[in-house]
Formats: C-alpha cells, structure tokens, sequence
C-alpha cells in the first residue's frame, strides 16, 4: 500500500482549462472523470481530449486516476479501450461489483495501472470484501456516499450519521486487506468548517485520504491528512527515547508519564514516514 | 471522409468550437481567434496535419477560439470528424 494520496480531486474530462491546470490545483492526485460529470453526448469528445492532453502533458508525481463508466454501460469497453493506453496510475470504477472489477482486470493483463474500486450501493458495501479480493489489481477504493444513499433511498446530511456503519465497515474492511480507502467527498463547496469536521472524521475512522470536487477543498484536505507539527514532534521524541530504551535492554518505558510500547513506536514511525511523504519539513 | 456536417468543442474559455462542412469543394478553414495574429498559422496548420492524417480534402472548417492550446485543437477536431464519420 505505497500510494499516498490524502486528497483527490474530481475534474471531468472534458474541460480544458481543468485539464491543463491539474498540476498547479496541489491535489495528490487528480481523478479525470469520463462518467457522470460527462453528459452521454460528450463521452466522445472526453475520450479524445484526455488521449491528446496524455500525450501532450508528461507526467509527474500527481497520481493519474481515470474513472470510467460502469460495466452495465454501453461505454465501459471504449473506455477500457482508449484508458488502458494512457500512462496512468489508477482506474477508478464506477459501481464496482465482483463481477466487473474481472471484467476490468483482464483488460489491464498487459498493463501496470490499478484499479480503485468506486463502492456507491448497499450490496457493495457488504460485498466488500468480495470485490477487494476479485483481483490483486485492486489497490484502493473510494466510497461514493451520494450514490449509496440513493440506493438506501436515505437522506445526506452535513453530520452524515446516515452513513457512519458504512463508513467503519469499509475502513476496517480496507485496512484488514490492506488497500487505501478514500472518503466520500463533502458536496458543500462553500462550508468549510463543516469540511473540516468531515474529514477529520473520515482520519479518525481509518480512511487515508478524501476526494474533493472542488480545487478550494483540496488544501484542507490535505491539512487533515497530514501529521500535524505537534503529532511530529511528540513522534520524534518517541523514536529517540525508544532507541535510547532498547540499547539499555528495556521494551517498555516511560515518556512524559505514558506508557510507551510497540505499538506507540510503530505509530510515530508512521507519523514520520507520512510527514516525509507530505514533505513537511520539521528538522 | 464526411458524410455529415459535424462540430465539437465549445465557446468555454482554453477551449475551441470547431465546426465541419463536408459539401464543400477543396479544403477552406475560417478561424476566429483572439490570439490570430500571433498563432493564427501555428492552429491552421495543426488543423491541417489533422486532416491529412485522416485524408480529408472537400472539407470547410469554420473555428472560433478561445485560447485553446494545440491538444485541445486536436482533440476537439477529431471528435468533429468522428462524429461527421458516423
């Protein structure tokens, strides 16, 4: 599980000025999106101006996710089709199943990019499991949470109780096989605070990062997803003592009147090594 | 070759509206741009590698730019071709 991405940001394929500004937008990564930002009669005119743009724009370290149409459109095979000769990172699925995270699979046999699985129903969200395991190209997933409330005919709201089991099963469900699981984005694009609070939630239930719809989201975003200076430092000081307790033979110690122990160490190695990815500078 | 008249592309701001008339003797193009005077040959002459990629002689495009870079030209006249192919 490699990738870092704390924030990707959502632009639809068929707009030019999004396109070429993608870099400058500071998200980890960018999703080009050939499904529901694309009406039915500009799928073409997508399809051409992201194999121009690919071949155009050399790429960088922003990780490249195209999300095409699901299996049961008539567009899903164009898509793979044209897809599957970018130099990208990631296909994201729409309406991930088991049966079409396969059918994907075995178009990308020659290829190096991954699939993110897009889960937005209810049967995919307990099917999760299933779909994660239906082929080892399946790094990620992203829950789309308007598409799943739909299918529970449920109400979204701002506090997103509505979605909060189905949030922890597919945390958990990713962590346990480990793959990334990213949040559902925050459909308010004015409130912040309340963006804030979303994704501080979605931290603190296991995801590791968030998709955003919009470039003014993506820096608190990916504030949220980053180790904080407080958190970095208390890190520091727990690797050095740790070091310090090991050379005098001790597996547990004391650091400011708390306990510390492997799984302490652990989590502030990986609050250094997130720091790093970040590029926090904190020496 | 066109059997239809066709466009893409549109009048958004880094974009470009291309339009294709197949009834038309020889190859004629007609671009607006607001950048015409300094890359006005550079775009016709994108349009025309296109177009002698897919051999497309008999054909009047009509362009109205908005600032589009080179892939954007590309990309929209090709799917005007695509669509005047169908």
């Amino acid at each position: 599980m490699d990738t870092y991405i704390r924030s990707a940001l959502f632009i639809p394929a068929n707009n030019p000025g999004m396109v070429q500004s993608n870099e400058l937008l500071e998200a980890d990564a960018i999703i080009f999106d050939l499904e529901d930002a694309i009406s039915i009669n500009q799928k073409d005119s997508a399809r051409f101006l992201l194999d121009e743009a690919f071949q155009f724009f050399e790429k960088t370290d922003v990780v490249r996710i195209v999300r095409i149409n699901p299996l049961e459109t008539p567009f899903f095979y164009d898509d793979i089709a044209l897809v599957k000769k970018f130099d990208i990172d990631f296909i994201m699925l729409a309406k991930a199943s088991v049966e079409s995270v396969k059918q994907l699979a075995q178009e990308l046999v020659d290829t190096n990019i991954k699939i993110i699985a897009l889960i937005e129903s209810a049967y995919a969200v307990i099917d999760i499991e299933n779909i994660l395991k239906a082929s080892s190209l399946v790094k990620g997933i992203l829950f789309g949470a308007e598409d799943f409330a739909l299918d529970m005919q449920i109400v979204r709201t701002k506090k997103s109780d509505e979605i909060l089991v189905a949030r922890q099963h597919l945390a958990i469900t990713c962590k346990a096989l480990n793959v990334f699981a990213l949040d559902t984005p925050f459909t308010d694009v004015e409130d912040f605070e309340m963006l804030v609070a979303d994704t501080m939630k979605a931290r603190n239930f296991g995801f590791s990062g968030k998709a955003c719809i919009n470039p003014r989201q993506v820096n608190y975003v990916n504030e949220v997803f980053s180790p904080s200076l407080e958190e970095i430092t208390y890190a520091l000081e727990v690797i050095e003592s740790a070091t310090k307790a090991q050379l005098e033979g001790l597996g547990v110690f004391s650091l400011h009147g708390k306990m510390v122990d492997a799984p302490i160490i652990n989590r502030a190695k990986l609050t250094i090594e997130n720091a790093k990815k970040a590029g926090i500078k904190y020496e | 070759m066109l059997e239809k008249n066709s466009m893409a592309g549109s009048l958004e701001s880094n974009d470009i509206l291309v339009e294709l008339f197949h009834d038309h003797k020889g190859r004629s193009i007609d671009l607006e741009s607001p950048v015409k005077e300094q890359f006005g040959d550079e775009i016709i002459s994108v349009v025309n590698e296109v177009l002698d990629q897919y051999g497309i002689d008999d054909v009047l495009v009509i362009l109205k730019d908005k600032g589009a870079l080179n892939y954007t030209i590309k990309a929209r006249l090709k799917t005007a071709i695509a669509r005047g192919q169908k």
